[in-house]
């Protein structure tokens, strides 16, 4: 009984930073249709912006409550802007373009970044995985019975950090007008334009939003995993994808649900079998929503009319 | 003489080898009724695809207010005053109806930026002040915090949004649908919300594409009631795409004709009816042979 309630509080924490990085993918393929690949290694330069950051603070300062901020308002802010960036320069030109051409690019900024910095120059941090700094101290929050379970702080903290990340999501996309244009858009770009809508901006803030979600994640991830590497976002971005995919691609409670879900199932194969299923069954259960539910557990089906 | 609210000089535009518009002429003040129409890929939708800015012309000028728009962008020239319906209806299908009109509601509001800072930069520049633009984009698009915790300010802002959006829908007689999804709307309702959605932009200048297609002969009648009263209630000049002879022929002061995207006739609807070139477009010149001069009775 308490390892089923270790494994669901463990599943829990790292589902919830799938789905911060699931809502990435879904938002942008929400407004533009396209799998942005890069989401994932936009989260890794999320997280080595938190690591300099939290390097140059040092050590009382960046375990602070302010210092904690300061790593995630520039971590997210940065990423804002990377994202911002990415949309300028390398999607906006080809948004008439057919869509696998936007999706190779995708592909190409996702690769750029990950072996881009494992390149050994200047300030780049080069491939070797480095210890994330303990920002946040671990510390038992709650202990039950004879330690049978376990929850530490770093595990509430990151799971309150979460839900208040996708709770303001929820607002903007539901009840504001920039969601009420987001949601416009994603229905008919060409529409929205003539009827007032700066589609362009709604783009690049969508972009701007996702981004600054996935850094969010990739610094509760770091804190979690502890360890930061280059190539970590192509593994967490397919992860979250495939969350996002499971939930239902484009849809925003979707990919919180999908997120969870996949955080719980590969939390319970490394716990009652062996890490090395993880993966696969991870895959596998994406291939079973997928035979039961094609568009996912939250997605549309669409019918193409004849 | 009222100034021009939507004027085109010599607008061409060519796909290719393809000329599907060229010296089209067109100029529309407040209180104008003209109508367009031509057969079957005459060039009327690319005409208004041109007016709003989905297409930049090959030849030629539009103004809006005065203004050269070749080159702006669709939400720019809307904001200018130049609204549209389409042909195939267009309308965000999974929003309710009173979002489908809200969406299109530029509010009046100023979270970052105030209002007399973004006329300040409005002045300044002479030309379109992009950073104006910017400033009003940001006041109205980024205010997630204020819906998040929904500040009094936000909340009033949105009644006013609500109630603006509500008595366009009640113009357009559709009030009791308003919560309802625009794709489960019949067809008729779908087309009024076109209308009310694009009512929604403020705009002086109102193009509808075909409006009454697919309706039937009561739901035509009644509408073209409805779109003279528009006309007067909100100070339009409107110019409607028409399949329909008869309708446009019932509400239009000035015809243009279009055939091969050549303007082939202009003037009243008594003289356009009889223009012999015009029945030839629509029916062929067997037909005007076998038939003299006789009037065309309704759509071909």
């Amino acid at each position: 009984m308490g390892d089923l309630v270790q494994h669901l509080i463990n599943g829990l924490a790292a589902g919830t930073i799938y789905a911060l990085v699931a809502l990435g993918y879904t938002m942008v393929y929400g407004v533009l249709k396209l799998i942005n690949f890069a989401h994932g290694d936009v989260m890794m330069v999320g997280t080595f912006g938190a690591y300099a950051v939290a390097v140059g603070l040092g050590r009382p300062a960046q375990s602070s409550l302010l210092g904690v901020a300061a790593i995630f308002l520039v971590a997210m802010g940065g990423c804002a802007l990377l994202g911002l960036f990415i949309e300028r320069f390398a999607y906006r030109p080809l948004r008439e373009k057919p869509r696998l051409t936007a999706l190779i690019t995708a592909i190409g900024i996702s690769f750029t970044l990950s072996y881009g910095f494992q390149l050994d120059f200047g300030p780049l941090p080069g491939a070797a995985p480095r210890a994330f700094p303990e920002i946040i101290p671990p510390r038992e929050w709650l202990v039950f019975g004879d330690r049978t379970v376990v929850i530490w702080n770093w595990q509430v903290i990151s799971l309150l950090i979460a839900l208040l990340l996708m709770v303001a999501l929820q607002a903007l996309v539901y009840r504001s007008r920039f969601g009420r244009a987001m949601r416009a858009v994603s229905f008919d770009h060409r529409t929205a334009a003539l009827m007032g809508i700066p589609v362009d901006r709604v783009i690049a803030l969508t972009f701007m939003l996702g981004s600054a979600l996935a850094a969010g994640a990739g610094i509760l991830f770091a804190i979690k995993d502890t360890v930061v590497q280059p190539l970590m976002g192509l593994y967490v971005g397919l992860k979250a994808f495939v969350a996002a995919v499971i939930g239902g691609i484009g849809n925003v409670p979707g990919a919180v649900v999908g997120g969870l879900l996949l955080g719980l199932v590969e939390e319970f194969v490394v716990g009652y079998s062996s890490s090395s299923w993880r993966d696969a069954v991870a895959f596998s259960f994406l291939i079973l929503v997928l035979l039961v539910r094609p568009s996912g557990l939250f997605g549309t089906v669409t019918a193409e009319k004849v | 003489m009222s100034t021009s609210l939507l004027q085109a000089q010599g607008v061409a535009i060519h796909f290719g080898g393809l000329k599907a518009l060229s010296g089209f002429e067109l100029d529309i003040h407040q209180g104008d009724l003209k109508g367009l129409i031509g057969p079957n890929g005459a060039g009327k939708t690319t005409a208004f695809n041109v007016l709003t800015g989905v297409y930049l012309p090959t030849a030629g000028t539009v103004r809006v207010a005065g203004e050269v728009v070749n080159g702006l962008k669709p939400h720019q020239i809307n904001r200018l005053g130049l609204a549209r319906t389409f042909q195939n209806i267009r309308l965000f299908k999974t929003l309710t109806a009173l979002d489908n009109v809200r969406v299109a509601c530029l509010a009046d509001t100023y979270p970052f930026f105030s209002r007399a800072r973004i006329e300040a930069a409005r002045r300044r520049s002479s030309k379109r002040s992009g950073a104006a633009a910017a400033m009003a984009a940001l006041n109205n698009y980024v205010d997630w915090w204020r819906a998040m915790l929904l500040t009094p300010g936000f909340q009033r802002e949105e009644r006013a949004l609500t109630v603006k959006a509500d008595a366009l829908l009640d113009v357009m007689g559709l009030l009791p649908r308003r919560s309802e999804e625009a794709r489960n709307l019949p067809y008729g309702e779908q087309r009024r919300l076109e209308i009310a959605r694009a009512l929604a932009t403020g705009p002086r200048v109102l193009l509808l594409d075909e409006p009454a297609a697919g309706m039937n002969t009561r739901e035509k009648a009644d509408l073209m009631v409805l779109i003279r009263e528009l006309r007067t209630r909100f100070n339009l000049g409107i110019l409607v795409i028409e399949h329909d002879m008869k309708l446009v022929m019932g509400i239009c002061e000035e015809i243009t004709v279009l055939d091969y995207g050549e303007t082939i006739a202009r003037g009243n609807p008594e003289r356009v009816r009889t223009d012999p070139k015009v029945i030839e477009a629509y029916l062929g010149d067997s037909y005007l042979a076998a038939q003299g001069m006789s009037v065309p009775g309704g759509s071909p």
